[in-house]
């Protein structure tokens, strides 16, 4: 109930837990978009939504961009398919540790 | 047929001897009580042996993971190591391939914050052959 607060009245936390990522987790295993997270929640903590809608945009983008990951996989499908063009026209020719032969490096 | 001395089958002088026929169920072997105890006992003895090997798995189980924890620093910094040069070379090949691609920039990264933010298996991976990315995600499955 939102100006009842049930849950502290009570002492009970049932689903306080699984509300962020950025609190504590069990294992103390660190979410991948915890800094992000955390980054967003600080930025727009204690203005208000529209307030926080205008100011926090870059790091709400990237939060976004962190767990759906869009702009990530669409920039490396562009490469690939330049290769694969590259690679048709016979401009380009792969490398052998990008081939599937081991390379050696460390 | 009284008395003629015909040859007939007849019992042996004195008749025969005596027949046994009462039951004859010997009392024998081990009681239930004491059967119960001894398969008890089995187990307890059992038990206290897995007890004691389990302690010493687990002080062998400790030992491993001191030496994981002793060796990780050099552990973290070859890999740190092997993904900086990945990235790196997928940066030179992408200013190779991506020459006469209008409006790209070579190395743009997609986020905002100048935070270092660590590389998906993906895209290290982005230019080598599936079979390397999913045997980078899938191979290893568990510390035994």
């Amino acid at each position: 109930m939102p100006f009842v607060d049930l849950q502290t009245r009570l002492g009970l936390n049932l689903d306080r837990w699984l509300l962020l990522q950025s609190g504590a987790q069990p294992q103390k295993r660190a979410a991948r978009c915890h800094a992000f997270e955390k980054e967003w929640i600080e930025c727009s903590h204690g203005i208000g939504q529209t307030r926080a809608k205008n100011e926090c945009k870059l790091e709400y983008e990237d939060f976004y961009e962190c767990m759906h990951l869009h702009k990530t996989y669409q920039r490396l499908a562009e490469i690939r398919k330049q290769r694969d063009k590259m690679v048709k026209e016979g401009t380009y020719v792969v490398p052998p540790h990008h081939s599937g032969k081991r390379d050696d490096l460390p | 047929m009284a008395a003629s001395k015909v040859k007939q089958d007849m019992p042996p002088p004195g008749g025969y001897g005596p027949i046994d026929y009462k039951r004859n169920l010997p009392k024998r072997g081990l009681s239930g009580y004491s059967m119960f105890g001894i398969g008890i006992g089995v187990m307890l003895f059992g038990y206290w042996r897995l007890f004691k090997w389990n302690r010493e798995r687990r002080r062998l189980q400790i030992e491993e993971m001191e030496a994981r924890v002793a060796l990780m620093p050099l552990m973290q910094a070859e890999l740190d190591r092997r993904t900086l040069r990945i990235i790196r070379e997928n940066l030179e090949e992408e200013a190779i391939l991506m020459k006469d691609v209008p409006g790209w920039k070579v190395g743009e990264k997609v986020f905002h914050t100048e935070r270092w933010v660590s590389p998906l298996s993906s895209e290290l991976y982005n230019l080598r052959t599936r079979e390397e990315l999913l045997h980078k995600r899938y191979g290893f499955q568990w510390y035994v």
